[in-house]
């Protein structure tokens, strides 16, 4: 690997860098950029990548005026929006793929202009695009324009492009990537699980993905390694409800791990993460996508009710969706939207009281004083503590900021979260493959892997570094493409 | 870099100035005493200011009303690429397009990059600086280390300062060394230590006290580790890096002339920089004899990496420097107006180097006069005026005389002086209307030009040889016999416009209508008087018929009386 970093150091053309999750490729990144002359521009495409490379970049003690790290989105708009005489664009806030899209034409037409690549040589000496896999043909385009003015290296693995929902327009590895870009190399140590002390995973991912790339199908009854353990299932789904809430429910592990269920991607994959949290009963917490969909219609709503008692309904069936048994563990009247009378035998009187004042003076503090009550009455879990976190979040910023709305409290949130990235707090989650994406845990527990595409399936594979759950209807998986 | 526009709102003298700049290394400013000039280059100077604690008072505010804000702005362009950095300003470049010296949001096709640079001060007196694109932008900081690198420094009356190594001074550009501060240090210990080896001699009445203290000291029991001495504090004799400087032999350069000190330092200025400066110079001449202004122009001239805004009130300067290198400085109450003096017309007449005529651009009023006559004509007049008459002279009216040297450039030229916000007049002659017409005339009138022009359609020699009394025709042959030291070639020419009848013996001529008329033609034709020498002696020798009571009236002594009203401010 050092060699691959002296010589993408040195690279003065436009190349890639083949390489599988968990084999060091920001570790690559780093070490190559401490390595090179001059500052490079670092793009990637979210900004928990962001911030796993400037952690990366810290650990390594790679001077920070070497390296300048954007996502690809903040970057393109950013200048776009500097030069938006000549660009055309205003929007500070692309609504969707189509916006996003016409904004990396906006910006590909910029970079043709001579002012512009000066700009561009002045700031940097060299390009690194990290995750390729994920750029839209538009990002790709871009990226081809800098490629003309720096010095351009670009690493991914084809098998991890998931995509979420249509008009993204993903770049073809084949065509786009190899097409474009001369090959500099693959990552072919499974850094990851050694450093785990998972080796033997780790080798035997390698297998699977070469596997995977071949399309061969793939044995689950043969040579696992210690670590890897499947959990066989009926093929009706309430059987394979069952095997999945039970390996989750007994998962035993060491109390300081974190652990990943995986379902697929799709919307009705999305609703079946929360139904089994649901059913765990706060054991694992089910995570949110970035938009907070969810977050930002229960802000609407609260923001339309008309009158107090429809706010305070609206809360309570925020909490239902968080929380397991808010309905029991309230008294009838409050759940109703009424004021109630909070006697001795009143139950959880804490939790009436704090509707009450709610009632009386309906506003984000007495909201999170609900909420907060909800959240301490015993016999209540939080199941979605995502979605819980964030929008005790929203009502706190809001608290800060009174000159703001609710919802422009909740813009603002939303805002910091895309720079923060997730903060990973619970030690069990369920999510699915999209969203875990990236991320890294000590267990994965692989859900319904009949069910998940070859690219699903490799991404759900390598979350884990200490060891790996496969629930499974077949023991042998035949993904497809 | 190169500056390519200025702005500024509510600067001392200035209320309102916008100034887009000439793409040129040396830029002249001109113009009255208080017309701002020194307060033009004092706002680049803090726009440009190389360190963060610049301090503003009251009396930096126009009519001293903090309320109102001081903003400078200027246009930055020929810039490094380390300021298009996206880090530094890469998100911020306008464009400029040098021709119609116009300022566009972005850069572009044909367009230079440049950048948009503002200094706000309110009436926290707290100096801001910022680059923007757009006037309502926040824009981003301009930081003091990236202001220093436009490498801004004003040359004024005094300039000891860059003769030492203090903050930004010029000398310390050309220091290479990191830790001058260690080595003052050191020369703080030698100097104690020298005090140390002298304590005998120096410090033995200082030393008694210092025993006495101690044999207190011990009384009280207050501990003493070694023994109680005078000697130098090192905070005391902290030797300040601005208390380096430089010297010719124990002389230090700040004792040098004024001009010298100048000189050296703008030759310094050049070394310093290897790549860009702009280098303001107040006042170029203030100290300087006529061949080192010329040597200090040579240098700013063959200097391609600086930038030069020059001030100056000296003939001697603007000699040395192209009409396009000068620009005028109007004010008007706090508006003021920066005009090129490069209008065609007079680019046209003054050709390259302000050869002639260098005075008129230092005089507010200007009298365009037709050729060398006329100019030899008016300064005749002004000698005699002023020392026969007692009446004030030109130069103290401020009055200075341009050649139009023809008639057919008097108009445009006459406009263009105008334009150029001077009081102007013209002494023209009438005997070309093809050239310059009475229409001209009237055009110039009604752009407040004074014109003087002899009725009938006659040149000055006509016009003089018929309107002063007969002594006057008489000694005017005289003069012009003196001239030309040669009767028979002037009889001749008079004879030609004569014709039959004419009596060669002048000393018997009288005054008769056609004598007047040929004296007059062959003045004009054979160009008598046409230098200007001539026509001074020549006006010298009739000045004193022109307060004859017997020509009163006459259209060369109403003419004359107009011009001299308008010199006078009648």
């Amino acid at each position: 690997m050092c060699e691959l970093s002296d010589i993408l150091a040195a690279y003065r053309g436009a190349g890639f860098v083949m390489a599988p999750a968990g084999f060091g490729k920001t570790h690559l990144i780093a070490q190559a950029t401490a390595q090179s002359s001059g500052r490079q521009l670092i793009l990637t495409h979210t900004y928990a990548g962001v911030n796993a490379l400037r952690r990366k970049m810290r650990t390594l003690g790679v001077g920070e005026k070497l390296y300048r790290i954007e996502t690809i989105a903040s970057w393109s708009l950013r200048l776009a929006l500097s030069y938006s005489a000549t660009s055309g664009w205003v929007s500070e806030r692309p609504a969707d793929n189509e916006q996003w899209g016409e904004l990396y034409e906006a910006s590909s037409f910029l970079l043709d202009h001579e002012f512009i690549r000066r700009i561009v040589r002045s700031s940097y000496d060299g390009l690194y695009v990290d995750e390729y896999q994920d750029c839209s043909t538009g990002q790709h385009a871009v990226v081809l324009k800098l490629a003309r003015d720096l010095p351009c290296r670009v690493l991914g693995d084809p098998l991890q492009s998931l995509f979420d929902f249509a008009g993204q327009n993903p770049i073809d590895w084949r065509q786009d990537v190899e097409g474009s870009f001369e090959r500099l190399g693959v990552l072919e140590v499974p850094h990851r699980w050694i450093h785990a002390g998972a080796g033997d995973l780790g080798a035997w991912l390698r297998t699977i993905r070469t596997r995977l790339e071949q399309g061969q199908p793939i044995n689950l009854n043969m040579n696992l390694p210690r670590v890897v353990s499947v959990m066989q299932s009926h093929d009706d789904p309430q059987s394979l409800n069952r095997s999945q809430g039970n390996t989750c429910r007994y998962f035993q592990c060491d109390s300081s791990h974190t652990v990943i269920a995986i379902h697929k991607g799709s919307q009705e994959y999305k609703e079946k993460c929360h139904i089994l949290s649901r059913n765990l009963g706060g054991v694992f917490s089910s995570i949110e996508e970035v938009e907070g969909k969810a977050l930002f219609s229960f802000i609407r709503k609260i923001e339309r009710a008309r009158t107090e008692e429809e706010s305070l309904r609206e809360v309570i069936t925020f909490a239902k969706r968080c929380m397991t048994a808010v309905g029991q563990k309230l008294p009838a009247g409050t759940c109703r939207g009424e004021l109630v009378n909070v006697r001795a035998n009143t139950r959880n009187p804490f939790a009436a009281r704090a509707a009450n004042a709610y009632l009386a003076a309906s506003n984000s503090a007495t909201m999170a004083d609900f909420l907060l009550a909800l959240r301490e009455t015993a016999g209540i879990e939080v199941v979605r503590s995502d979605l819980f976190n964030r929008v005790l979040s929203v009502l706190r910023k809001h608290l800060l900021h009174p000159e703001l709305s609710l919802s422009e409290a909740a813009e603002k949130y939303q805002g910091e979260f895309r720079h923060k990235g997730r903060p990973v707090g619970r030690r069990k989650l369920i999510a699915t493959t999209l969203l875990v994406k990236g991320l890294e845990f000590d267990h994965a527990i692989i859900l319904d892997a009949a069910s998940l595409s070859k690219k699903e399936l490799y991404v759900a594979l390598t979350r884990g570094a200490r060891s790996l759950t496969i629930v499974s209807t077949n023991p042998v998986l035949t993904p497809a493409d | 870099m190169k500056i390519r526009s200025l702005s500024i709102r509510n600067f001392r003298g200035i209320s309102e100035l916008a100034w887009a700049i000439p793409n040129a290394n040396i830029v002249c400013l001109i113009g009255r005493g208080d017309s701002t000039k020194s307060t033009i280059l004092e706002a680049l100077r803090r726009l440009f200011y190389p360190q963060w604690n610049l301090s503003f008072d009251d009396a930096d505010f126009h009519l001293c009303d903090p309320s109102r804000h001081i903003r400078i702005e200027a246009i930055l362009g020929d810039l490094p690429d380390a300021f298009r950095d996206l880090e530094k300003y890469g998100h911020w470049l306008c464009g400029w397009n040098l021709e119609t010296r116009k300022l566009m949001i972005d850069p572009g096709e044909g367009l230079e990059d440049v950048l948009r640079i503002r200094l706000d001060v309110a009436d926290d007196l707290e100096p801001s600086w910022s680059i923007i694109k757009n006037a309502e932008d926040e824009g981003v900081q301009f930081k003091a280390s990236d202001r220093a690198k436009v490498a801004v420094s004003l040359i004024g009356a005094v300039s000891d300062r860059h003769l030492t190594w203090s903050r930004g001074s010029i000398l310390s550009q050309l220091t290479e060394t990191e830790n001058i501060t260690s080595s003052l240090t050191s020369v703080a210990r030698a100097a104690k230590a020298a005090l140390d080896n002298r304590r005998g001699a120096d410090l033995a009445d200082f030393d008694a006290v210092a025993r006495a203290a101690e044999t207190t000291a011990r009384a009280l029991g207050v501990n003493v580790a070694a023994s109680y001495k005078t000697h130098l504090d090192t905070d005391a004799i902290n030797v300040r890096i601005g208390g380096l400087a430089l010297h010719d032999g124990d002389m230090p350069l700040r004792q040098l002339g004024l001009g010298s000190k100048r000189m050296l330092t703008t030759g310094l200025q050049k070394q310093a920089l290897r790549e860009q400066h702009i280098t303001l110079f107040d006042e170029v001449e203030v100290g300087l004899e006529p061949h080192r202004i010329a040597r200090l122009l040579k240098h700013f001239k063959e200097d391609a990496t600086g930038q030069y805004f020059l001030t100056t009130h000296s003939p001697v300067v603007l000699r040395e420097l192209n009409v396009g290198d000068l620009h005028i400085v109007h004010r008007n109450g706090g508006l003021i107006n920066v005009v090129a003096a490069k209008k065609p017309a007079i680019a046209e007449a003054v050709q390259g180097r302000i050869r002639v005529g260098a005075e008129a651009f230092l005089a507010p009023k200007i009298v365009v006069c037709e050729g060398a006559t006329e100019v030899g004509f008016l300064r005749g007049l002004d000698d005699y005026w002023h020392t026969s008459e007692h009446m004030e002279s030109f130069a103290y009216r401020g009055v200075a005389l341009f050649d139009a040297n023809g008639a057919g450039k008097i108009k445009d030229i006459a406009e263009n002086i105008k334009e150029l916000g001077y009081d102007v007049a013209v002494l023209a002659d009438s005997d070309a209307p093809n050239l310059f017409s009475e229409a001209d005339a009237q055009a110039l009138r009604d752009a407040s030009i004074t014109v003087t022009k002899w009725d009938n359609e006659l040149s000055i020699e006509e016009r003089i040889f018929f309107d002063v009394p007969w002594a006057g025709v008489m000694s005017s042959f005289e003069v012009a016999r003196e001239i030309w030291g040669n009767d028979q070639s002037l009889l001749d020419q008079l004879r030609t416009q004569f014709g039959q009848d004419f009596n060669r013996d002048f000393a018997r001529w009288v005054d008769t209508r056609e004598l007047r008329t040929a004296l007059g033609k062959a003045a004009k034709t054979g160009d008598w008087f046409k230098r200007q020498a001539w026509s001074q002696e020549w006006a010298l020798v009739i000045a004193g018929h022109l307060r004859d009571e017997a020509i009163r009236g006459c259209d060369l002594v109403r003419q004359l009386d107009g011009l001299r009203n308008w010199i006078d401010d009648v």
